[in-house]
């Protein structure tokens, strides 16, 4: 229990660390997003309009360490300020609006690769040399080394358009009212096929490798062997001696990846016009939408400090020894 | 059936019994890039109900790669090339892999040469004792729990440790409980490979003192892999020295001790100091046992042999009586010939 407090306090500090780069960074940059808007229009503004523009957004000549103070009491009210790109729609909806999909999209994909990785590589390993480690590994590697975007097309093109079993874009169908019924959950579930499917296929190899390996180390160890010894069921030993401690790097990198999926996957939603935060982060950084980006990035690093500090209390779980350290 | 033998062990006993582990003429090489090695080579030895067997001889000679041959524990490149090793009576090379599984731990079961890493570092002792029970025995949690916490009891361990993890224990702790996990199905035989060697000496003696405490109380017979000398020869009832993978001396431990005749056993002797008594000068070995892979001609241990005659080089000894109880392979030791009682081996 100390050792998760200890934990948390730093997240909190991380955190508190995180806002402040947010807050400055923007601050060091040239220009403000009223002279932008300001050009955008071309001088077709009152400077009393300016003044209330430059209101709204917060712009004020007040000094910085009360700005500071104003950007921090703002972002725990959950207010990120304003889009420019889609204005006057407030950031928070801009990003709450499109962070279901990532997280739907992102959190199948990597819950099945990892889940699906782990275990091929955990019988890989298990049975090291036999038809499952020697045509598993090269092959998966093959598929996960082609270019995203080609995979991605060639499954639209095969799947989407020859074969007609999946749909070819969005992320339901059009015109569809979302309503927690059957019809609407499979056909939300129809859509998310191909673009999950594609993540999996070009991510899992590397899931599957990564546990074959540190398997493998694990299966040496004296206390697999000790457990042979025991006269225990194979499968006893695979899965809570050897598996159970070759899972804890995996353990790690699956809170690391799972942190970034709020990133949102830019390139699956781009081929698949999949909604998605990806996207947007693009939109707002090519239209120097400063606030829209500032919140998607403040969403991001909260989701990956969220994810680590869930590793930790996973990682409590799974292995004692770090309770002491 | 158990025999409790007290100080030395009992000829007579051990001659009209069957021996719980029969050992004929094992071989097992090592199968490397530059061709095969022999580890070890047509050894043969028993081990009788109740008797606590040494095993010793430096590293790299055979020992441990002949505790997990009959483990059937050697993992590729080793290879089992001839033999055969009777356990009660069974082949245990011949066993089906299920027939193995059931055979492990309850008929034979193993300590370990590190505690540390015997143990799995993510389960709590108990689940690590229980497992033994709920696997072999069927037997339902809550019965298994009980029972671990008896054995560890056994060893002088409070049952609250039950939900201790590896890490939390000492190191002199965890091989107890190593060793309680051992006797869990009460085999008839436990094979202990350097069971003490990361402890320091005062844990050793206890520990040792304890599991000679078990195995009168239980009746189990040992195989005692050390290459401490000294320690096993107060331990064990009878014990044999290994050199290059072969045995070069077999006796009670008494009679090795007060008179060794293989002069490889001489210089082992002279390699460890007694604990207790006089100082005395420490003789070493010079150079290194030979490298399994180029075997010297004649006697392995010639040219580290003191005593060695030309034809040492030439002749290879093999393992013969030289006394009563007392076989050594060595050209230089007298066969020993009593035509009314010979024993038949």
């Amino acid at each position: 229990m100390r050792f998760l407090l200890r934990r948390l306090g730093f997240y909190l500090i991380a955190f508190w660390a995180c806002i402040t780069l947010n807050f400055f960074l923007p601050r060091l940059m040239p220009g403000d997003p009223v002279s932008r808007m300001f050009a955008q229009v071309q001088t077709q503004m009152r400077p009393d309009q300016i003044a209330a523009l430059r209101q709204l957004f917060g712009l004020t000549d007040k000094p910085v360490w009360q700005q500071y103070l104003d950007y921090i009491g703002n972002i725990f009210r959950g207010n990120m300020g304003i889009s420019l790109s889609r204005f006057p729609t407030p950031v928070s909806s801009v990003i709450s609006s499109e962070i279901g999909w990532t997280l739907l999209l992102g959190a199948t994909s990597l819950v099945i690769a990892v889940v699906l990785g782990n275990l091929l590589g955990i019988m890989a390993a298990w049975r090291r040399g036999r038809f499952l480690d020697s045509v598993f590994p090269p092959l998966l590697v093959f598929v996960g080394s082609f270019p995203y975007f080609w995979l991605a097309m060639a499954a639209l093109y095969l799947f989407g358009i020859v074969l007609g079993w999946f749909p070819l874009n969005h992320a339901f169908t059009d015109g569809v009212e979302a309503s927690w019924s059957f019809s609407y959950v499979a056909d939300v579930a129809n859509h998310l096929v191909l673009p999950a499917l594609t993540i999996v296929l070009v991510s899992i190899g590397g899931w599957m490798l990564g546990m074959r390996n540190t398997m493998i180390a694990t299966t040496a160890e004296d206390y697999i062997t000790m457990a042979r010894a025991k006269g225990l069921r194979s499968g006893r030993i695979m899965f809570h001696y050897a598996a159970r401690n070759a899972m804890l790097p995996s353990i790690t990198s699956f809170g690391m990846s799972l942190g970034f999926v709020v990133g949102g996957a830019l390139l699956t939603e781009t081929v698949f016009a999949y909604p998605g935060i990806g996207y947007q982060l693009l939109n707002s950084v090519q239209a120097l939408d400063y606030p829209l980006t500032q919140g998607i990035f403040l969403t991001i690093t909260t989701a990956v400090l969220a994810a680590n500090f869930l590793v930790d209390i996973i990682y409590v779980r799974l292995d004692p020894r770090v309770r002491v350290s | 059936m158990s025999i409790i033998l007290q100080g030395g062990p009992d000829v007579s006993a051990r001659e009209t019994l069957k021996p719980v582990l029969s050992i004929k003429d094992l071989s097992v090489s090592y199968t490397t890039g530059l061709g095969t090695v022999s580890a070890v080579d047509g050894v043969s030895l028993d081990i009788n109900a109740g008797e606590i067997f040494g095993l010793a001889g430096e590293s790299g000679c055979g020992k441990s790669t002949i505790a997990n041959a009959i483990m059937r524990l050697l993992q590729s490149p080793a290879k089992v090339t001839g033999g055969s090793i009777e356990l009660n009576q069974r082949n245990v090379l011949r066993l089906s892999d299920e027939e193995l599984r059931r055979t492990r731990w309850r008929e034979m079961s193993m300590v370990f040469q590190s505690a540390m890493n015997a143990m799995n570092p993510v389960m709590t002792i108990g689940e690590q004792i229980m497992d033994v029970f709920t696997t072999h025995e069927k037997m339902p949690k809550k019965e298994a729990r009980e029972r671990a916490a008896h054995l560890l009891s056994l060893v002088d361990i409070k049952a609250d440790r039950l939900k201790s993890y590896p890490h939390q224990l000492s190191g002199g702790m965890r091989q107890r409980v190593v060793i309680a996990i051992a006797l869990a199905l009460n085999p008839s035989l436990l094979i202990m490979d350097e069971p003490t060697t990361a402890l320091d000496v005062v844990v050793q003696r206890d520990i040792m003192a304890q599991i000679k405490e078990l195995q009168q109380s239980l009746g189990f017979s040992v195989l005692f892999i050390t290459h401490d000398i000294s320690l096993m020869v107060e331990f064990s009832h009878r014990m044999a020295v290994m050199y290059a993978g072969r045995l070069v001396e077999v006796a009670p431990s008494n009679g090795l001790l007060d008179d060794p005749l293989h002069p490889y056993t001489m210089a082992l002797m002279n390699a460890f100091p007694p604990l207790s008594g006089p100082r005395t000068e420490l003789l070493g070995l010079p150079d290194a046992p030979p490298s399994s892979a180029g075997r010297p001609s004649g006697c392995s241990f010639h040219p580290r042999c003191p005593m060695a005659v030309d034809s040492c080089r030439i002749q290879d000894p093999v393992l013969r009586p030289a006394a009563e109880t007392h076989d050594a392979a060595c050209l230089l030791v007298p066969e020993f010939v009593a035509p009314s009682e010979r024993r038949a081996q």
